[in-house]
Parts: structure tokens; sequence; C-alpha cells
């Protein structure tokens, strides 16, 4: 059964509102938006930071087969040691892979602003490019949400990453392989960076949904 | 299948209730994880027979097949391939549970797959696959189709043409929205429903990923536009954690309670979806008794609509710019791109009218010597996945029109259906069948009519024809016909009563393709401009036009705002107020120095203009130490100010920071000539260390530096630790910067001033990036500075101690 084949996304359809680019690039309340050339040229950047995403990605479920403080012990015999990532997945009894990337042409396009010299076209493209890759990880874990919830599964809704805390980066590699994000055209540099530059992996943990048991003094819950 | 008018008559006037979850009721009677549950059904036909019943027994009017992932991609992944004799079966089960009672859902649910424009599954491949699902469901007797939890608009369309192409019968479709209101698609509920509608659904709503009153704005903002009845399957509430566990929350009694308003806010058809059971359905009944089914409005109102937004019509204020460049004919290298299968100029154009005001696209593909039957779907594709502005497939060939409305993943506009009997009887049935709305040319192919008269009659005439189709007044714009004026001189007032005529007596909306007007004449858009403000006072909706056209664009607005298509001019003052900085903008009357001018520029960004200004102030004799250090540093200054009290956002602060470097950069000969050599404050060595390729942040800080004096020697990204240390050595810098955006080579920045101190170095070290912190910093040595103007302070700080014992 494992390693099983990943889920491919050819083209995300994550939507990146502009107010988390600009708060992404300092803008706060009282910040007001520039007008005139200037202005029109930090949205104009935007504009074309949208139109130069190929936003791409992968996803695959694997279930855990042992949960100790430190290791996690996949099926397929992917074995990842951290105790934070371990603290993480508790109650877990599956985890996600999911992996995005911006694409090569946004990546070429941030290259030439600095090469030229235009730093705020390049932080526009640049913090775009962030807040969109960021987007297509919570695509893939909402389809993900909503496929596993007929298995009443859901999943966890923050993410961890290689290279944080004690999940060391090297682990980007078995990641980087179980998802195949070589098709995705994202390879894995010497130190496992990837590239293009704006692409990601995470994992997310799986937990089962229980039945409610219901009675008829039940209280309702607030949902707002 | 049961006659669509026998499903909504079904207990006369009441509601009709749905059944809940079934995957939990198969659970609890014992059907084990990760097995397929349509071949555990079709094993244990008791079972699934039970669960029907008990349903029923609830309260249910209806119950769904077990027939969910009964697709060939789903059963494929258990090797199962008799798709239509599992899907047949367990209709056969379902019906046998139902009796002569209960009615019988085929359920559809999604392939998991993703489908063209969006995703690698051919659109035609994803119909077959639903035509073979349904056409077992068919075969097994169900009393209607239903396809469920789609978060894919392009998915659920594939469904409902596969069920259209197999029954006249009564297809229901819901759709999946996220907490924030969209699929995960990004289809908002009303863009779903005018869709979905408009291709032949019989009912439409939601069901899953979210509890009834999430649903609840849902279904209010679909009741406005649904001229079908709505349907709701919502969860038992949103999965939470309650004690340890995650479980949907809600109970039978809140459901029941809330499944009311759900029916008082126009819901015809209610179930539950997962965490529901017999129990949340019998409540549901009970609650709901009696209450009367709401109606659908008679007529929906004009709407087109992408995947991803709806433009109505009469919600829109004012005109609606079709924006027209995305059309090859007189454009030679657009013609060449799209020969040779390339979409850059297509995506630029379609990005372009967007930005500038256009609501719709109109597209077409007549590009000589290309196919268009291949060339338009495969543009409209595209845009589709570019664009979220909605369509509007400008061609007259059927073929090509066919298959490009097939696959747009959204309801487009069709430009256009004239009275031509050939064509009309071609198209008219074509743009029916996918539910397009059109622009009715009033041409006959016997020339053009030259009087409004000739143009009504022909108006009146495809009018007749698409009644027949089902089509409505709020489905057709009619097309004044524009004729060029240096040819017919008294076209523009046939076309102008052709509009009053359509928007007053025929009640209709209008449209002109406004540039042809003006054809052969010089400075054409003052001809164009006059020609809109006259047709926005005779009534036109829509215009075809560049909406790079600042004249069209503004002399729009103005003809809106004084003819109170505007409410308080509120479009009109958005468009034309400016937000910019107003700091140091002279008041009226007030002349600015030319010191003053560069001042502005760099302090408001303005690169273009800096050099020109310089020479002008140098022209007038200003130094060039002066403008330096009297304009642009106290102006930069002020730029680092406003950014520490985000006043500023970064965007602003570099574009000051470019403009200064032009600046510094124009002036750099005057000042070498005026001071014998370039003034520098020091050198600072730049690197973002070993392993790490984040270097934004670095690049950033060098370009503030350089502003503020210092000579910046960038060693680029990951750079190792001894390269770093041989430059320091080399240039012997006031400062070393050192940058890295992860936890995981943060740690080099240590491991370089390590080194430095083993080797002897004395060189301060600055340290930042995403994840570094003051504490880290002073951890290893360092100081630490959040961005780049502090930065700037930092290394002023340091210039200034290193230099304090010099002057002692």
């Amino acid at each position: 059964m494992f390693p099983a084949d990943p889920d491919f996304f050819p083209s995300i359809p994550a939507a990146v509102p502009e107010a988390r680019v600009w708060k992404r690039l300092g803008r706060r309340r009282n910040t007001e938006f520039p007008g005139g050339e200037q202005g029109k040229a930090i949205r104009d950047a935007l504009g074309e930071a949208f139109s130069l995403m190929d936003l791409r990605g992968a996803g695959l479920t694997v279930p855990i087969l042992s949960l100790d403080p430190s290791e996690i012990r996949l099926a397929g015999g992917t074995v990842f040691r951290s105790a934070g990532l371990a603290r993480f997945l508790r109650g877990s009894d599956a985890l996600l892979l999911m992996g995005a990337t911006a694409g090569r042409e946004i990546m070429d396009a941030i290259g030439k602003a600095v090469e030229e010299g235009r730093m705020a076209r390049a932080s526009v493209l640049d913090a775009a490019a962030s807040e969109a890759v960021d987007g297509a990880l919570d695509w893939i874990t909402g389809f993900y949400r909503r496929k596993l919830l007929r298995e009443m599964k859901t999943v966890t809704k923050r993410r961890f990453s290689a290279g944080y805390g004690d999940f060391a980066l090297e682990n980007q590699e078995a990641i980087h392989r179980l998802l195949g994000l070589g098709r995705l055209s994202v390879e894995l540099t010497e130190s496992f960076m990837l590239l293009p530059e704006k692409s990601v992996t995470a994992v997310a943990g799986i937990l089962k949904i229980e039945n409610r048991e219901t009675s008829s003094d039940e209280t309702e819950k607030s949902h707002s | 299948m049961k006659r669509k008018k026998a499903i909504l008559e079904r207990r006369g006037k009441e509601i009709l209730i749905l059944d809940g979850a079934t995957g939990t009721e198969l659970q609890k009677r014992g059907m084990p994880a990760g097995v397929c549950p349509e071949a555990w059904c079709l094993d244990h036909p008791a079972i699934i027979g039970d669960v029907h019943r008990e349903y029923l027994d609830a309260g249910s009017a209806a119950v769904y097949t077990a027939t969910f992932g009964a697709n060939r991609p789903k059963l494929g992944e258990y090797g199962i391939t008799d798709v239509f004799e599992v899907n047949r079966k367990l209709a056969l089960l379902a019906r046998a549970a139902a009796g002569r009672d209960g009615l019988v859902a085929g359920d559809v649910g999604p392939t998991g797959r993703f489908i063209e424009p969006f995703g690698d599954l051919p659109f035609e491949d994803a119909v077959a696959v639903f035509r073979e699902q349904i056409g077992g469901l068919v075969a097994g007797k169900a009393d209607f189709i239903v396809i469920e939890t789609m978060i894919d608009i392009q998915e659920a369309r594939a469904a409902l043409i596969a069920a259209r192409e197999l029954t006249d019968g009564f297809v229901m479709v819901t759709v999946s929205f996220e907490r924030d209101g969209r699929s995960l698609n990004g289809t908002d509920p009303v863009t779903a429903l005018t869709t979905l509608q408009s291709l032949g659904a019989d009912a439409v709503g939601c069901n899953c990923s979210a509890g009834p009153a999430e649903m609840a704005p849902w279904i209010a903002a679909m009741k406005r536009h649904a001229r079908v009845p709505l349907v709701a399957k919502p969860n038992a509430g949103m999965p939470e954690l309650l004690g340890g566990k995650t479980v949907f929350p809600m109970g039978p009694e809140a459901f029941a309670r809330h499944g009311r308003e759900l029916v008082s806010l126009g819901v015809r058809f209610i179930g539950g979806c997962c965490g529901s059971t017999p129990e949340h359905i019998r409540a549901l009944a009970a609650a709901t008794k009696g209450m009367e089914p709401p109606r659908p409005v008679r007529t929906a109102p004009g709407a087109v609509s992408s995947a991803r937004k709806t433009v109505v019509f009469e919600d829109t204020e004012g005109l609606i710019v079709v924006g027209e460049r995305l059309n090859p004919t007189g454009k030679k290298a657009l013609q060449q791109e799209l020969r040779e299968g390339k979409w850059a100029t297509v995506r630029t154009m379609a990005l372009e009218q967007e930005r500038q005001g256009a609501l719709l696209l109109d597209v077409n593909a007549a590009v000589p010597g290309v196919d268009e039957k291949r060339l338009l779907p495969e543009m409209v594709s595209f845009l589709a996945r570019t664009s979220e502005l909605p369509l509007v497939i400008d061609s007259s060939d059927p073929e090509a029109i066919e298959k490009a409305l097939r696959l747009y993943p959204g309801r487009a506009l069709l430009n256009s259906i004239s009275g031509e009997s050939e064509k009309l009887l071609k198209i008219l049935p074509v743009a029916a069948r996918y539910g397009a709305p059109f622009i009715l040319l009033p041409l006959e192919g016997t020339g053009v009519p030259e009087t409004s008269r000739e143009r009504q009659a022909i108006v009146r005439k495809i009018w007749k024809e698409a009644r027949k189709f089902g089509y409505t007044r709020e489905d057709l714009i009619v097309d004044g016909l524009v004729m060029t004026v240096s040819t017919r001189p008294r076209g523009p007032r046939e076309t102008l009563e052709t509009v009053r005529w359509a928007s007053e007596s025929f009640r209709c909306r209008t449209i002109l393709g406004l540039s042809n007007v003006s054809f052969g004449l010089p400075e054409r858009k003052w001809l164009n401009g006059a020609f809109l403000a006259m047709a926005v006072e005779r009534g036109v909706k829509f215009v075809i036009a560049n909406p790079g056209s600042e004249e069209v664009m503004a002399l729009g607005a103005a003809a809106d705002t004084l003819l109170e298509r505007d409410r308080e001019a509120r479009r009109y003052v958005s468009r034309f107020s400016g937000t910019g900085t107003e700091e140091k903008k002279p008041g009226p009357g007030k002349a600015v120095s030319d010191g003053e001018a560069v001042f502005s520029a760099v302090l408001e960004g303005r690169g273009e203009e800096i050099v020109p200004l310089l020479k002008k102030a140098l022209g007038g004799g200003i130094p060039p130490q002066t403008l330096v250090e009297q304009s642009m540093v106290p102006a930069i200054s002020r730029v680092g100010d406003l950014f520490e009290k985000r006043k500023y956002f970064l965007p602003q602060l570099l574009s000051s920071a470019e403009t200064m470097k032009r600046g510094l950069a124009f002036l750099e000969p005057e000042l070498r000539s005026a001071e014998g050599e370039k003034a520098s404050r020091g050198r600072i060595v730049m690197a973002t260390v070993e392993g790490d390729i984040h270097d934004i942040g670095k690049n950033i800080v060098s370009l503030l530096l350089g502003n503020h004096g210092f000579d910046v020697v960038d060693l680029g990204k990951d750079v190792a630790a001894d390269r770093i240390l041989d430059e320091i050595r080399r240039v012997r810098p006031v400062l070393a910067g050192l940058s890295a955006l992860m936890t995981t080579t943060m740690v080099r920045m240590g491991e370089v001033i390590r080194k430095a101190k083993e080797k002897g170095i004395d060189c301060p070290f600055l340290v930042g990036g995403a994840v570094v912190t003051p504490s880290y910093a002073e951890s290893i040595g360092a100081r630490y500075a959040r961005d780049g103007v502090e930065a700037v302070r930092v290394a002023e700080e340091i210039l200034d101690r290193q230099r304090k014992p010099e002057r002692k």
C-alpha cells in the first residue's frame, strides 16, 4: 500500500487577499495607501505577481505506525525523529504531507527586479509569492479536510515544517521524495532547500472525529 | 425517473425532508474502516436497507443511494470496474427500502480528481465518468439525481451535463462551501447558483462542510437570485474538540431549530450531512412540519459568472465595460502568439483590462489559418484560470461556440446571435443548452438595417424564437449596432434611437461596440466619448471598449453620475480622489522651491521625476552637496520616521530608497568634482549565510545602507563563512551584516562570528532575518536590526562609536 501515490494539484486556485500581502509588507490600519504613480506601481506589481504565479502542489496521507516521544514511524518505512513533531502529532493516527510551489516565473521576476534595483517591486512580488504558497497549503489542507470528513476524520489546523524546532531540515529530503515534488519541477538543494525558492512543505495531523452520543437535554454550542 | 412535477408536488405543500449521514450509520452497524463502502453495502444489503428505512421512519421523504463514491476513479481504488452495475444494484436496494411512498435520490459524489481547466482530468472524460454512474442509477430506478458535496464548480457542471444528457428527470446539485463562504476552488453561493440553475439544475444548494448556522447567510444570498428551489443538507455543526475528542457538537434539537431558520430563509429540500443521525432528521421533520415551502422568484435577474465571480446586472450600478482587447483581429503579434500556442499577451491583456475596470472580458479567437473550434476553447480554458472576470464568447461559429460554452466553468455571455435564419436556428439551441445569455444583434444578412425601426423588427423576431427556448428579457442584451459616422452620418442617431427603444419600450438591456463610431476619423477618442455620454443618457448598460481608454472610463463615470446611475457619486469620487501623501505639497498659489521639489520626490518615491528635478535644481545654482544634505537626506530620514511609525509600509520605503539611489547616482559625478573623491561613510560587507538562498531582506538592507552613504560590498546568498571572513579582511569594513531566513540556517551566523573571533578578526556584526531575535543576536555576540531602517541606525551608531576615540 505504501509508499502510495501522492495527489497532484496542477493548478491551485487559492485566493490571496490583497490585504494579507500588504500586511506582510508592514501595512497597518493607520498606514495610508499611497496614491498617484507610486500607489499605482505598487498595485500593478501585485497584479503582476498574481499573474506570474503558477500555484501547484501535492499531498499525501500516510498512516502513522508508531508515535514515540521523539520518533514517528510511518507506513512505508519513513521515520521522522523530532520530539516537537511527535508532540504536535499526538492523537493523530495518520499525517498529511503537503508541498506547494509558486513556480519559477515569479522567482525570475523577483530576481530581475532585484538586479534592476527595483526593490519596491521585488518586495511586493516576494510578499505576494510567500502569501500565495501559504494560501496553497491552506487550500491543500482544506481539500483533505473535505475529503476526510466523510470518513469522520479531520486535519489539524496548525502545520509543522522541516526546519522548525528539532524537526531537522534534512527531513525535507523524505518529504520531497514521498510527495514526488520533482514532478512539480521543485528541486532540493544540497542544503535541503527547495527550489524555486517560493516552495514549501509541511506536515499536518489527521484526527478522528468521534460519534457524539446525543441526549434530549443537550445545550446548543455557540457557532459564532 | 419520476417526473419533475411529481418531486416538487410531493407531500403537497410540505418541505421535503432528505436523509442524514449514511457512513456513520454503517460504521455503527459494523462497517470497518478502510473498506469500500459501496462494495460493503452490496455485501450487506440488509444493513444498508435498515439505514434507509430508519431514515424513512424518522421522517425522510427521500433517501440517498449509498453511491457517493460509486464512480470509476473511486471504485478503481478498490479494483472495482463494474461501475454501472454497482450503481444499479445500490439504487435498487434503496428502491426496495423506500417502497412506494419513499423517494430514492441517486447519489453522485465527487471523483476526487480536478477537472480541466483547473485540473488534469479532461472535461469530456469527467462527463463520461458521471454518465456511467448516473446511467446505473437511472437503471436502478432512482426517482431523481442528486449531485452533492461538490468543491469544484467544474466537476458539478460535468456531472450536471452528464445527467441532463441522460435524463429529463429532476436533478439537484449541492456544493460544499468553506467557512469563508466559498467552495475550496473559490466559488461563492450566488455564483454556484447562477452557473448551475442556468445549466439546467432543478434545485441548487449546499451540503456538508458547515453546520446549519453557517449555511444561513449562504441560503439567504442565493434566495434573491434563485428561480429553482433551494437545498440545504448541513453537518451537525462544525467539528470541535470536546473533552479531548473531536466531535460534531450539535444535537438533534438545536439542529432542528436551525433547520426551521433555513426553511424560513428559502430552503425547500432539507436534510443532514456529516454527524447527523436519524434522531436529527426526526427532530428536523417535526420542527418543519407545516411550514410553507418558499416560492422561488419567477425570473432570475440577468447575470453572468466565472468560476469565482458573478456579475448581476441589476446590482451593478452604471455602465458595465466589456474589455475588447482579447480579439486578434488586426493584432499581428497576438495572432502570432496564438498560432504558436503562447499565452503571455493574452494573460497580460486580460489582467490589464481587469485592473483598468472591465467587468467582463470579450474573447475572440478568429485567427487566420487557425481552427477556431480548437483555439476558442483553449483561450476560454486559459482565461478561466487567469482571470476572475466572466467571459463574453465572441464567435459566429456554432461548433466553436458549443465547445467554449460547454467547457467554460461559469455562465458566459454569448456575442452574438443575429437574425440570419440559418445561424439563429443553429446557435440559439446551443446557447439555450448551456443557459448562456446572449447579445442580440439586429442583423439579418441582407445588409445592415439602416433605421431603428428595421432593427426593432429584427429584435422582435429573434426574441420570439428565444422565448421558445425559455429565455427571458433578463437573458438578452440588444446591440444598438454602431455604424461609422464618417460613412453613415445618420448612423449614430439610429443607434441611439435603438438603444432608447430597447431600454424604454422593449425593456431589456443594451450594448454598444463603441469605437466603431469613429472609425476612419482623427482624434477618435472625442467622438467615442461624446457618443458614449449620449448613449448613457438613452439607457445603454454595456459598452464593448478598451478599459485602458481614460476618456471612455472617465466620461462613462461622469455620465453615470449626471444621470443618477451612480448613487451619491460614490464611484465617481472614488475614481478621481487621490489618497496619496499630501505632505510637503504646496497650498494653492504657493511656489515650490527646487529643493522642496527634490525633497517631495524622494519622500513620495517618484523615481521617474528625480533626475529632471535635480537637473533643474543644479541649473538653478544649487550645489549638489546642498541638494543631498538639505533635501535628499532629510527626505529619506523622514521616510524612515514614517516607516517606523507605520505610516509608510515597505514598498513605500523602498520606492523612496530607489528614488534616493537614482538621485545619488546622477549626482555622483557632480559630487566627485566638487569634493575631489566620492564621500563614503565606510564599507559594510553584507551576506546571506551558507545554506540559505533567501536574500531579499539582505538586499533591502543593502539598498538603505547605500542610500545613507555607506559603501556596501554585497557578497550575495549562500555564502560560506571563510569567504565572508576573507572579504572582511580584505575590505576592512566598519560592520559586517549577516542574514538568514530559517532556524536551521540562522545558526550559521553564530559560526561565522565564532570563526571570526578564532581568527582574530575584530569586526562588529549585525544580524537579521525572519526568525532572528535580539536575544539570539546577543547570544552570538552580534547587534540586531528588525528591518532596514533599524539597520541604518545601528550602522550609524557603530560608526559613531568607532569614530569617537579618533576625536578624543
